[in-house]
């Protein structure tokens, strides 16, 4: 039971690579594997928890808690440890939260890379995104990220970012799929400025409102109607030289929003 | 193939003198080196892959395509800069089986991330490029599996007569002798088969029945005695060159974490080989006829049994020790990591005495059994220069037996001497026509092999079952008409691999269904996920530059067509391309002109001139040279 108490809740996946994925339909898009990890932690969670003794909490967190993802401390040199945010809400104390989220669940100092997505109804450079951008430079003064970059910019957008930033994006990440052939005017920017351009295949409305609603309900039985979700982070651990994925998950935050 | 240094080969004769000290002790280097390297501290992924050319030369007005059979001049030049500087070559020549056959490989292996399997293709485009530098311009290198017509009266360039009165000691009707490589190891090879089997291999690959070809097709019966091992309705071929020198296979050896990871990634591997097989046919002519098979295995198998006929059950057990029944160049017959042994049900031949020799002195029942079943061979090559051994530093008795079992998958212990971890090689590939071909195949096992490790999949059927497939799989078309067996349920995530095979119930026979290739690969839309979806899967978890992302998009793209048969496989092609040729005469007979011209589109092909929409329709990747600052 979600009461009325509840304000914002987590859903944290665990380690994926140690589910069984593949049973039943495989699911080729990031975003219905998301849909299908939340499912499967909700499902999890729910046999494990007592639902009285959380009736009343303001901050709820649903993990599955079978597969944890921490890294061990000895082997952390071996890894590379990458994040992407889809800052679904677009402000920057949420984009701060989840790479705070992320950093907990690794039990590390320090993610190699951090990538934002910004979702689709952000098209220019505002200052909102501005915020977010200086946000995670902080981390980095901080120690806690290596580097920073930014998903499905153009050239205009990229170039904006470029000059504006103190800490300048090391990468930017297009989908292929949508966008089989990269301009060659970006390519050539983001060469002669080092953004390294790199490929992802997620959408970037990764969760939807109406997806939260439908779960919420199924999930939780009450008036679910005013969630909206917050922000996605995906994180993977890689195990660098072997190409082996040994950690990857999911947390995400839906919020109440009042009327 | 195999340790080639230089030296003065023993004569059968010798040899037998020798085969027990080279195998026992062989044996006890096995078990020096594995107590000194079995606990070899942590390695990173480093892999290669080979490849075999063949190189032809057109005469365009007499319209011939010949094997050009004087490579050795090239050979020497082309391995002169790895000579000058060790450790830092693009790439690595070495001779091959025969005198018109070279093979290379990258002069470093590439390394795990995966920007390097991004320079694949460059590579092999360099080593191409390499040779061809070298060479006339009627005179080019031809990755192709198997050269149609091998055998056939002037073939080669100079022609060579066959040696029917058996001057040298492995006479043939069709394979001369002169065109076995130079290097004293092949022609060594092909002495002993001969002499340890008593007779000329017998190679019988049936023949494809076209609308006129004879009925029964009895060619053999011209030839006589010489040709008593001839079958009806078969292509019969009696050298070993015939499969040594007809196989240009590409192969991809790649290092595990340590000696676990190895035996694991060996035991996965082995029910994808028959799939690979399959999907990589290139071979359907033998000898100027096109046949029924589109995979040169089988005959590679055949062309070097050196089993007896006590061996081969045709006579009882008197001076050999067991019935053996499979060539020593064949599929593999047992599982290597504990999870697999519930799947071993192939009754295994193996030396009992190496075997318990090998378990008192510490190495677990399971590798020693794999050990003693490839120590049931004997040497057939050996240098004089070699047969005295010092165990602490040498194990080339050990090497002589493993690398003269030729199996789908090999399980590679390190060297004594080189900073080598445990190896795994993946052997059942056919080599393609072009570099694009090749590197997609080469991308496709090493990602499958970081989707095996990062999913925990399991891939274990019974392996008499990955026998009846890796026959299924050298059928014609296999790819699109045959069914395969294959696990349904590919696993249940990382934790629960270890405990679900540790109870030693035989597995049930619903685990595994027969499958197209088409599922396999891609899976099907409410069942198996497919190999492909879960590379694919595994890749949209990283963050890939755009160059090896699209260069993997393409080299998948190509395996996933091939698979739905949307393209053709390079067996397929060349079928239609006889079958077409305004020459045939709907006789299975490829004639010099249809080689001709067969041959002279396969060059187009790989130099880009010719586009074949439906058997490559894209061929554009990003590839780039790791050297090219160099």
């Amino acid at each position: 039971m979600v009461s009325q108490a509840t304000q914002k809740l987590y859903i944290n996946t665990g380690n994926l690579t140690e589910w069984n994925r593949l049973k039943g339909k495989f699911s080729q898009s990031s975003k219905s594997e998301l849909q299908k990890c939340v499912d499967g932690t909700l499902t999890a969670w729910k046999e494990s928890v007592d639902i009285q003794s959380l009736k009343d909490q303001e901050i709820l967190t649903c993990r599955h808690e079978q597969f944890p993802s921490k890294i061990s401390s000895d082997s952390l040199n071996d890894f590379e440890i990458s994040a992407k945010i889809f800052a679904l809400s677009g402000k920057s104390f949420d984009v701060k939260d989840a790479l705070e989220q992320v950093i907990q669940e690794l039990g590390i100092t320090k993610v190699d890379n951090a990538t934002l997505s910004l979702p689709p109804s952000v098209t220019d450079f505002s200052s909102d995104v501005q915020d977010i951008w200086q946000m995670m430079e902080q981390f980095v003064d901080n120690g806690h990220i290596q580097e920073i970059g930014i998903c499905d910019f153009d050239l205009n957008q990229l170039s904006q970012l470029h000059d504006w930033s103190k800490i300048k994006p090391a990468t930017n990440s297009v989908n292929l799929s949508t966008c089989c052939v990269i301009p060659p005017e970006l390519v050539l920017y983001a060469k002669e400025n080092n953004v390294r351009l790199l490929t992802h295949a997620d959408l970037r409305d990764i969760l939807d409102a109406d997806y939260v609603k439908t779960t919420l309900n199924n999930y939780f039985s009450s008036e679910n109607d005013n969630w909206q979700p917050i922000w996605v982070a995906r994180y993977t651990a890689l195990i660098k030289h072997r190409g082996i994925i040994k950690s990857k998950g999911y947390i995400l935050r839906c919020d109440r929003i009042e009327d | 193939m195999g340790i080639l240094t230089n030296g003065t080969p023993l004569t059968w004769d010798e040899i037998k003198e020798y085969i027990t000290l080279i195998k026992s002790q062989g044996i006890r280097q096995f078990i020096s080196l594995y107590h000194r390297l079995s606990n070899r501290p942590n390695d990173i992924l480093k892999w290669g892959d080979e490849l075999e050319y063949m190189v032809v030369k057109f005469d365009h007005e007499n319209k011939t395509a010949r094997l050009y059979c004087e490579v050795d001049q090239y050979l020497d030049i082309l391995q002169n800069f790895e000579r000058e500087n060790p450790g830092a070559s693009p790439t690595s020549w070495k001779p091959e089986f025969t005198s018109y056959m070279l093979e290379a490989s990258p002069g470093q292996p590439y390394l795990g991330d995966l920007a390097q399997i991004n320079s694949v293709e460059a590579n092999m485009k360099r080593r191409r490029r390499e040779v061809i530098d070298l060479l006339d311009e009627d005179i080019v290198p031809i990755t192709l599996t198997a050269f149609p017509r091998l055998g056939c009266p002037n073939f080669t360039y100079p022609a060579y007569e066959p040696d029917t009165n058996k001057r040298s000691s492995a006479p043939s009707l069709f394979f001369p002798w002169e065109v076995v490589g130079s290097h004293p190891r092949f022609k060594s090879f092909s002495q002993n088969i001969y002499l340890r089997r008593g007779s000329k291999v017998a190679i019988n690959v049936p023949v494809f029945r076209d609308v006129n070809t004879p009925k029964p097709f009895v060619e053999h019966l011209q030839y006589g005695e010489e040709a008593i091992d001839g079958k009806e309705d078969h292509i019969y071929l009696d050298a070993t060159g015939h499969g040594h020198g007809n196989s240009c296979l590409q192969v991809v050896t790649l290092q595990a974490y340590n000696v676990d990871e190895a035996r694991l990634l060996y035991d996965q591997l082995c029910p994808i080989c028959p799939i690979v097989l399959a999907l990589s046919a290139a071979s359907p002519i033998y000898r100027g006829f096109l046949s029924d098979v589109d995979c040169r295995w089988n005959i590679i198998s055949q062309s070097v049994d050196d089993r007896t006929k006590e061996e081969r059950g045709l006579e009882p057990l008197k001076n050999n020790k067991h019935r053996i029944p499979k060539s020593r160049y064949d599929s593999v017959d047992y599982y290597l990591s504990p999870e697999g042994q519930a799947y071993n049900d192939i009754e295994l031949v193996y030396d009992k005495e190496f075997c318990e020799q090998l378990e008192k002195a510490g190495v677990d029942s399971i590798l020693a059994r794999h050990i003693a079943h490839l120590f049931i061979r004997e040497p057939i090559s050996v240098f004089k220069e070699l047969l005295e051994q010092d165990d602490l530093k040498d194990s080339d008795h050990f090497e002589n037996i493993q690398s003269t079992n030729w199996q789908t998958m090999r399980f590679k212990p390190p060297p004594l001497d080189a900073d080598i971890g445990w190896r795994v090689e993946f052997r059942p590939c056919e080599v393609q026509l072009t570099e694009f071909e090749n590197a997609a195949f080469a991308a496709f096992i090493i990602l499958l092999t970081r989707v095996i490790l990062t999913y925990g999949l399991n891939f274990y059927m019974p392996i008499s079952k990955v026998d009846e497939n890796m026959q299924t799989a050298q059928k014609r078309d296999a790819v699109r008409n045959g069914m395969f067996y294959f696990r349904k349920d590919l696993g249940k995530g990382k934790r629960f691999r270890i405990t679900t095979y540790l109870n030693n119930s035989p597995p049930d026979e619903s685990e595994y269904e027969l499958m197209s290739i088409n599922t396999i690969i891609n899976g099907k839309a409410d069942g198996f996920p497919g190999l492909v979806p879960l590379i694919n899967d595994y890749l949209a978890s990283l963050s890939i530059d755009v160059d090896t992302r699209y260069s993997l998009y393409r080299y998948l793209s190509l395996i996933q067509k091939r698979a739905s048969g949307e393209l053709k496989t390079t067996a397929k092609w060349m079928r239609d391309f006889v079958a077409s040729h305004p020459d045939y005469k709907k006789d299975s007979v490829v004639s010099e002109k249809i080689n001709y011209d067969l041959l002279y589109a396969c060059n187009e092909i790989v130099q880009g001139k010719r586009q074949e929409s439906d058997f490559i329709d894209n061929m554009e990747s990003k590839t780039i040279d790791s050297f090219s600052t160099t």
